[in-house]
């Protein structure tokens, strides 16, 4: 979520994604007695959809989404299992995100009962952003697992605008999203090596910009679905799946008086290709 | 999506909405004859719904604005008839009324920069509330006992209200999206347990329209279901997942620069499978 003071210009934003436990462990071959290590590679191809908060006194009290091109994040990750626990970490990195440029009516005026100067603020925006959680896990039966785990979600949004008229600006914002997640992963086979894989985690995170300031709270939930192989003579296996994240935050300062409270979203969702190597 | 015409100021409001498909046929129906099996699912989808609406340019600038509804219990019905390898299944969902925050935008009309008279600040309000109904056809392929491949027709219509300030109806219109749709459904026991894992995945490509405008636009959907089902008697079958549909609206008026709408509806969901 972006809170923009246009003009005067004051950018704060604030966006998320997110990732859910990896599941290299469900494509994982003995090292040991009990024992399974996996390390795995996901390519992610997704895209991004991010919000900001309007500046309410130049542009209405609304919340702007942009949607970005296609991009293409790897996702690299570990898991260790030993009889009935497990415990994975993985990592999400990506090349810059890019928003199609947008434009937006502000206007200028001194006081709500003076005349005003409209203009057409234009936007030009690009984003990184990396994620990484870690996350413990209890087999409760050999193909489902719940799990305990901790994400961290870091973005950096530069934020270009310009209009005839207007002083061209440059806001960059970092926020940081962190807190403990729940869910479970699931798996059953298909026969012939193949299997069928979900996982789901949610929680509660909290947000901040770098720099300190106050704490906000946001909903996540990430979720994947795919379908699993590996051959059995080959240490190797291979996942096609797809994936969304989800981090909603509330703006109770957005609400207009009606019965329901404003939201932040940011979804993140695509198509994943994974391949895990099996010691 | 949806188009409405407020004064002079033309607002297009954005939605998408995606349904679900099936339910966890495989671990849930009962044989009914040779290679025949026959299955009636209820669930209650508690879901939000994240909308859009698009501002007018150049009054409004070229931008897109996201609503995200409170919470909602849509009921969704479904059959599904699996014979041999073959399956074809179909669900249909009527919802009530989402309610969407408030908010407002700055309007002004004819080219910037310019000067407007007092107030100065030309703000528009937007309350509103909306419904739908969705449903769905699809014909699908056992390529192993646990998994199938499927393809369908979807079907989304959406009902938007504009309300006065007393929140009653001033204006309803509506947007519709159809289109095919491909996905996988499978699932399988969790060990000896009556438990079972179960996920499906769709995948389309849509038409839109709005009421009123011959003009279509292109969507992108998806739909994903994953949970555990029980099955505590051989002729009844609970479930509890979580449900994820987007539809990505591709914006064709050029003042847009490529921008995408997008529509999601997610929460958990709870059913019950009757077997004949």
């Amino acid at each position: 979520m972006r809170k923009t003071w246009c003009f005067s210009l004051v950018l704060m934003l604030a966006l998320l994604t997110a990732a859910g436990p990896s599941m290299a462990e469900e494509q994982s071959a003995p090292l040991g007695k009990d024992v399974t290590l996996a390390i795995g590679m996901k390519l992610w191809f997704n895209t991004w959809q991010s919000a900001n908060g309007s500046f309410g006194a130049q542009q209405g009290t609304n919340v702007q989404s942009y949607f970005s091109d296609p991009n293409i994040a790897f996702i690299p990750s570990i898991s260790l299992k030993i009889k009935d626990f497990f415990i994975s970490t993985s990592y999400l990195g990506a090349p810059e995100y890019t928003f199609p440029e947008y434009s937006d009516t502000i206007v200028i005026g001194s006081g709500p009962t003076t005349t005003g100067t409209a203009y057409t603020l234009n936007h030009k925006t690009t984003a990184k952003r990396t994620e990484s959680d870690t996350n413990i896990g209890w087999y409760v039966t050999p193909n489902l697992a719940f799990t305990l785990g901790y994400k961290v979600v870091t973005q950096e949004i530069t934020d270009k605008t310009s209009g005839t008229g207007l002083t061209s600006t440059t806001s960059i914002s970092k926020p940081t999203y962190a807190g403990p997640t729940i869910g479970f992963i699931g798996s059953v086979p298909l026969g012939e090596g193949f299997g069928l894989f979900g996982n789901l985690a949610l929680g509660k995170l909290d947000m901040t910009y770098e720099g300190g300031g106050t704490t906000y709270n946001a909903d996540y939930v990430s979720s994947e679905l795919g379908v699993g192989f590996k051959e059995k003579s080959l240490p190797l296996s291979f996942t096609v799946g797809y994936r969304f994240t989800s981090i909603e935050q509330k703006l109770p300062s957005y609400a207009m008086g009606g019965p329901v409270t404003p939201i932040s979203p940011d979804v993140t969702k695509g198509f994943t290709f994974g391949i895990n190597l099996i010691f | 999506m949806r188009k409405a015409y407020i004064t002079i100021l033309l607002l297009v409001l954005v939605t998408g909405f995606a349904a679900a498909a099936f339910a966890a046929d495989t671990e849930e129906t009962t044989k009914v004859g040779k290679d025949i099996y026959f299955t009636l699912g209820y669930k209650t989808w508690i879901n939000t719904w994240q909308t859009a609406l698009n501002s007018y340019p150049p009054e409004g600038g070229a931008n897109i604005m996201s609503l995200t509804s409170d919470s909602v219990a849509a009921p969704i019905f479904s059959s599904s008839l699996k014979i041999g390898k073959f399956l074809i299944a179909g669900s249909f969902m009527k919802t009530p009324d989402y309610t969407f925050p408030d908010s407002q935008d700055a309007l002004v009309a004819g080219p910037t920069p310019t000067t407007v008279p007092p107030p100065g600040l030309v703000f528009y309000k937007f309350k509103t509330s909306a419904s739908r109904k969705e449903n769905d056809i699809n014909l699908g392929y056992y390529i192993t006992p646990a998994m199938a491949i499927t393809v369908g027709i979807k079907n989304v219509k959406q009902t938007y209200n504009d309300l006065n300030a007393d929140r009653s109806i001033f204006s309803t219109s509506w947007t519709k999206y159809s289109g095919p749709i491909v996905g996988i459904t499978g699932g399988g026991r969790l060990g000896e347990s009556d438990f079972s894992f179960y996920g499906n995945l769709s995948y389309g490509f849509l038409k839109g329209e709005f009421e009123g405008d011959p003009q279509t636009f292109n969507a992108t959907y998806s739909s994903t279901e994953l949970g555990i089902a029980y099955r505590p008697i051989s002729f009844l079958s609970f479930l509890v997942g979580y449900k994820y549909q987007t539809i990505d609206s591709k914006l064709t008026d050029p003042a847009y620069n490529n921008q995408v709408a997008l529509d999601v509806t997610k929460g958990f969901i709870l059913g019950a499978n009757l077997t004949f």
